[in-house]
């Protein structure tokens, strides 16, 4: 099943790569759009969920069973699941999307690497994959510098410089800091987990895009901002929380 | 919260191998082992060695690098000058020239910025090697350049072949593009339409001047190159990677279906085809009237001039490389490191196994 899923994502990809005079970058992108609109209905649901579950966690009424039974766990446990009923939030609902995004996700991943297939044995399972491309084999890896089967470097003075590496740390710290909502109590332990997480997060996925191939940190960078427009599109982007402290109003 | 922390740790630490697994990044032939042989020994290339093993009795004679470097890694089957040289390109878009005796290095060519994948032809005017950098490499017996380096639009990772009756090359490209190269000059003197898929099967070509070729766009061609006209064209049910094999008035090849066909030269209609097993993927061997193949899931099949298997062996392990012959001996190539390399006799049993010493 999962053969037939990256199948149909490497065909599709290649469909697109066809469609656009056979510029795999573009193609990337083109793609990259594509699955983000069509897990969009799942990204929404997610937001929202999250929203819900952050307004109910800073009610006065959460924080007052918060209180009352912080020295019994099970029956904060069951208070909680009331106050969930009554706001009619599930603690799952931000979850589910995220799990079901997951494996679209590494399918993406996959297919771009799949028909890349820059070796000998990646070209005979890419075979396996292909329904009516074989045309358009070898895929043309070159897009603007880059050779897309290869970790990027831009030759500048005799130094090789990961710009898209560069690229995906700032695109992921910008879209982070702009999607994650600021929490009043500056103490609360989730907001120190997302502050922690908005810091490691960028260097984590610069290092990925580092020392993979360059395709994929295309697909990084053009899925950071697909996350952020969607944002923007649905009012969710909070663009004070660009500045610093001491500067916002 | 702590329990958070650790899960945030090991997705951190799981998400790269996932992304590894698929990225291809690493300078590991992602191909199989590829073999050539002379009267005494076998050449095999696989990851970050090449071994020569004695014929007689499956013992590795010596192997190069004597100590394994992550940045050597080989995919092409060495190939053997009448010289005294055993000619081999890496991963790393070296190519080596060893003593087939030793194994020492006599001189290295470092000009291609892509992998060699294809062998290097070698015949009395030079050594022709194909590289991924879309270049074919000219050079002189002793490693100097003989004329720049000719561009194809993709990578040439098939090898190319020679002809005796004039001072050409044919070289086939992923580009879908058959060149006939002059070897005295690099100059161009023909390039075919474009054959409809890419080529990375080796061709062959007949005393009467006629090309077999295959293809991804899973067709067998058959081009007259002294008018350079397509005679005919066979279309298979999957890409088409072997080379074919002339016999007599037969070609035979498989493709990445498993089908193995046996081809009338001059008409190009189908005698039989038979399906033993999965992808076939190197080249056939005609061997005393018995033609031996093999597939990816493993087997090694001998059949007669119509097509009934003689004898077959399931090995365990995936072949790739097609069988050489040399000395009374068939050779396979296995991608299992515990069984490197096979020898059997012309009925089908075995000899010996090679597996490579682990060295430290």
């Amino acid at each position: 099943m999962w053969d037939s899923f990256i199948s149909l994502m490497v065909n599709s990809l290649l469909y697109i790569y066809r469609f656009v005079g056979q510029d795999f970058g573009l193609a990337i992108i083109l793609f990259t759009i594509l699955i983000r609109l069509i897990i969009y209905p799942l990204n929404a649901q997610q937001v929202k969920s999250s929203r819900a579950l952050q307004d109910l966690q800073q009610s006065k009424k959460w924080k007052e069973i918060q209180k009352k039974y912080k020295d019994d766990k099970e029956k904060f446990a069951q208070e909680q699941m009331k106050l969930y009923k009554e706001a009619g939030v599930s603690p799952f609902g931000s979850c589910l999307p995220t799990i079901i995004q997951f494996p679209i996700i590494i399918g993406l991943y996959q297919a771009i690497i799949r028909s890349l297939a820059v070796t000998p044995l990646q070209l005979f399972n890419l075979s396996h994959h292909l329904s009516n491309s074989a045309d358009l084999i070898p895929i043309n890896n070159h897009f603007l510098w880059m050779d897309l089967s290869q970790p990027e470097r831009l030759m500048a003075f005799g130094f090789g410089i990961p710009v898209l590496a560069i690229i995906v740390v700032i695109t992921t710290y910008v879209q982070s800091k702009l999607i994650t909502p600021t929490t009043p109590n500056a103490n609360d332990q989730g907001a120190a987990m997302s502050k922690a997480m908005n810091l490691y997060m960028p260097v984590f996925m610069g290092w990925l895009a580092y020392s993979f191939s360059s395709g994929l940190a295309l697909y990084f960078v053009i899925s950071n901002l697909a996350t952020i427009l969607q944002y923007a599109l649905m009012g969710k982007v909070d663009w004070k929380n660009l500045l610093p402290k001491n500067l916002k109003v | 919260m702590k329990l958070k922390k650790y899960i945030i740790i090991l997705f951190l630490s799981a998400f790269p191998l996932i992304l590894g697994a698929c990225s291809g990044r690493t300078m590991t032939a992602s191909g199989w082992p590829s073999l050539s042989a002379d009267d005494t020994k076998a050449y095999l290339s696989f990851n970050n060695h090449v071994y020569a093993v004695n014929l007689d009795t499956g013992t590795e004679a010596w192997r190069f690098p004597t100590q394994p470097d992550s940045k050597i890694t080989f995919y092409a089957a060495p190939t053997i000058s009448d010289d005294g040289q055993l000619i081999i390109g890496g991963y790393n878009g070296v190519l080596y020239s060893l003593d087939p005796q030793t194994g020492v290095k006599n001189w290295t060519f470092e000009k291609s910025e892509g992998r060699y994948i294809g062998s290097a032809l070698i015949t009395e005017k030079g050594i022709f090697a194909p590289s991924s950098d879309n270049f074919l490499y000219a050079l002189s017996l002793d490693g100097k350049e003989l004329w720049p380096p000719f561009e194809t639009t993709k990578p040439i990772w098939s090898s190319p072949i020679s002809d005796e009756n004039c001072d050409c090359i044919y070289v086939p490209s992923m580009d879908h593009h058959l060149y006939i190269i002059d070897t005295n000059s690099g100059d161009l003197i023909w390039k075919s339409d474009d054959l409809g898929g890419a080529i990375v099967g080796k061709p062959a070509i007949s005393d009467e001047k006629i090309l077999y070729v295959g293809t991804y766009g899973k067709e067998m061609y058959a081009i007259d190159v002294s008018n350079k006209q397509t005679m005919w064209k066979f279309g298979t049910s999957n890409w088409i990677w072997s080379g074919p094999t002339i016999e007599g008035d037969r070609i035979y090849f498989g493709d990445l279906s498993g089908n193995f066909y046996s081809i009338d030269r001059k008409s190009g209609s189908q005698i039989w085809q038979i399906q033993p097993g999965e992808a076939i993927v190197g080249e056939p061997l005609v061997l005393n009237g018995q033609i031996i193949f093999t597939t990816v899931d493993g087997k090694i099949v001998s059949v007669n001039d119509e097509g009934a298997i003689k004898w077959s062996q399931q090995i365990d392990g995936d072949l790739y490389a097609g069988p050489i012959y040399s000395n009374g001996t068939i050779l396979v190539a296995n991608n299992k490191s515990d069984a490197l390399l096979m020898a059997y006799d012309e009925n089908g049993n075995q000899r010996w196994i090679f597996t490579p010493e682990e060295k430290k």
